[in-house]
């Protein structure tokens, strides 16, 4: 890409580490929020409030249409969310930093385009 | 053979042949092909990879002939509770390249790995971590492959009458070239076409469903005559809550473990591809499953009165009785293309953990020639791009000829292993990769004996059908797995 996109991905090391563990528990939650859903829309729901449980919706009963359909709908929609405004675009191309890297302290120099593929395991 | 038969298989052939050609001609596309170091390109594809190729990628190396033809024949006996168990791989995508993603994507540049083998040496500088992932690897993967290849060619039987040996034959010609002509690249975009053949087979299969059935509505009335035990949670009482929530680590979080979906954080252009990746991934997997489960169900209302000899034969009856052969062709792709887009990922992982991890790690130095060129030396012989271009092709070809002609006279211990494998290479690969990317001090023993532990717990639990508070055995296994891990970096972490 050209350089001054590239320039604009180039943020510090120090503001993408906490940018990434932000975007990880972001992530972590949404999966969790998808289980809760998921469960106190189908096993809940069908265990506690049975008659509403089978209740049709399109022929299909409504434990079953909340969890299943309506659940990918919103957790399609609240990912798109997610990604478009809460997560961000950065560079790759710099080294973790010695907060987040959990290489051994030798490899905190960047051999990129020297090893690309190549290297031995020594 | 029929006519139907006929036209069915020239649709199916033609696809094939489509896969072949396409597969081959966007792996030599590219401006940066030719300047690649040729393993990066052969086995990760230079890191190019877009959103949609990721995504696509992602969905069809993981949803296999079990999503199309072995789910949904479940489904179809147990009712509702399947397509609800399916629905919980709707986030699974997306869990991988948030978790994994941007860290293995930044990793992998800074160390140069192109295998996930790689980046684990360089996370443990252990050998026998490396020995041990290699094995399982290849030892895993060749299983998975096999019985990918029994499940296509079967299933190309059952609906055109072809004999088993031509149908697998036919197929894994040519997804065994394609791979090995084309590489990683190859790969990734035949998945890209084959994702979007499974969109287009599910809503087929349910089109059809729903407009034979008189509508959902007149489906679930005659559902409910047929099979009054379609709507329940629990199947009528055979489907276990405790069993229902392990797949929730199985297709849940334990797939973090998977070397398979791990190295497709490492091939991807930027993070704005990761981000659409995160979202077409999630939308085509959820409608996948939804769509192929929910026809499943719908079946017994469909198929009243035929026998049939197992659930396998659902999707074919459905597909037999009611579609006219070219759409039947043409949704045929889809399973294939699963089973396709499975293969090509696992046989390349294959050949490139022995190309990489095991010959040019310990065999070949690299340098440079006088004109400043990439040569690798091996002993007195000196091997140019070209040589190792040709020779990750030829392990490629070799391994997948292999694995064919083990399928072809299959022994039971394949099959056997094959059980094992998903359960396996999570419990196998999940505290060294995701203990070794978020705690520091997880050491290089630490993580073989886990590893090893993590798989032989899941194997015997699962042969003793050891199954604690009705969970399956890939939990408990993964649990001593991750605990194994911390306590022995506990005992043998030194550092200050």
């Amino acid at each position: 890409m050209d350089p001054t996109k590239e320039e604009k991905l180039n943020i510090s090391v120090e503001r993408r580490s906490h940018q990434m563990k932000k975007e990880l528990i972001i992530s972590l939650a949404l999966y969790l929020s998808f289980f809760i859903w998921w469960y106190f829309s189908g096993y809940f729901l069908y265990e506690h409030y049975p008659k509403q449980a089978m209740k049709p919706i399109l022929g299909l009963p409504a434990w079953f249409f909340l969890s299943s359909v309506i659940g990918y709908i919103l957790f399609a929609l609240i990912t798109i969310f997610t990604v478009r405004k809460l997560f961000k675009d950065f560079s790759l191309n710099q080294p973790l930093g010695e907060s987040q890297s959990s290489l051994n302290s030798e490899e905190e120099i960047s051999r990129q385009n020297e090893i690309e593929g190549g290297g031995q395991y020594e | 053979m029929s006519n139907y038969s006929i036209i069915l298989l020239t649709v199916i052939v033609i696809y094939l042949v489509f896969n072949l050609v396409f597969g081959i001609y966007a792996s030599r596309n590219g401006n940066r092909a030719k300047a690649n170091h040729p393993l990066s390109e052969f086995f990760i594809g230079g890191r190019s990879m877009g959103g949609l190729v990721l995504a696509m990628t992602l969905v069809a190396t993981f949803t296999s002939a079990s999503s199309f033809i072995g789910g949904p024949g479940i489904a179809a006996s147990k009712g509702l509770v399947w397509v609800y168990i399916s629905i919980i791989q709707i986030p699974t995508a997306f869990i991988i390249l948030a978790v994994l993603g941007k860290k293995l994507a930044i990793l992998s540049r800074q160390t140069g790995a192109i295998t996930v083998t790689e980046l684990l040496w360089h996370r443990y500088k252990s050998h026998l971590v490396v020995v041990i992932s290699s094995l399982a690897l290849v030892i895993f993967f060749v299983a998975q492959m096999m019985s990918q290849f029994i499940g296509g060619a079967v299933l190309l039987q059952t609906i055109t009458g072809l004999p088993y040996i031509y149908g697998l034959l036919i197929f894994a010609a040519v997804v065994i070239i394609y791979t090995s002509v084309g590489g990683f690249k190859a790969v990734v975009v035949t998945d890209t076409i084959q994702g979007l053949v499974m969109v287009v087979g599910g809503i087929l299969l349910l089109g059809t469903v729903i407009y034979f059935g008189g509508g959902s509505l007149k489906l679930a009335e005659t559902m409910d005559v047929v099979s009054p035990s379609w709507k329940t949670i629990d199947a009528g009482g055979t489907i276990e809550k405790p069993y229902v929530l392990s797949f929730w680590v199985l297709v849940g979080l334990g797939t973090l473990g998977l070397p398979q979906t791990a190295v497709r954080g490492m091939g991807f252009k930027d993070t704005k591809s990761l981000h659409k990746a995160m979202i077409y991934s999630t939308l085509v997997m959820g409608f996948i499953m939804l769509v192929m489960h929910l026809s499943g169900v719908y079946a017994p209302a469909l198929l009243q009165g035929e026998n049939l000899q197992n659930s396998d034969y659902v999707v074919v009856k459905l597909v037999t009785k009611f579609m006219n052969p070219i759409v039947a062709g043409v949704f045929i792709a889809a399973p294939l293309a699963a089973v396709m887009s499975t293969v090509s990922s696992l046989l390349i992982m294959v050949s490139s953990t022995i190309v990489k991890d095991l010959y040019v790690n310990y065999f070949i130095k690299e340098g440079r020639d006088d004109k400043g060129r990439l040569i690798f030396k091996s002993g007195k012989k000196s091997l140019n791009i070209r040589h190792m271009r040709g020779i990750s092709s030829t392990v490629t070809l070799v391994s997948g000829a292999a694995v064919v002609i083990l399928t072809i006279s299959p022994p039971d211990l394949i099959v056997w292993i094959n059980l094992f494998a998903l359960g396996g290479l999570e419990c196998g690969f999940f505290a060294p990769i995701i203990m070794g990317l978020y705690w520091k001090r997880t050491t290089g023993i630490a993580a073989f004996i886990s590893s090893a532990v993590g798989m032989i717990a899941f194997i015997v639990m699962s042969q003793l059908k050891i199954s604690i508070i009705g969970m399956m055995p890939v939990i408990p296994a993964l649990i001593i797995s991750v605990v194994i891990c911390v306590i022995v970096t506990l005992l043998t972490n030194k550092a200050a």
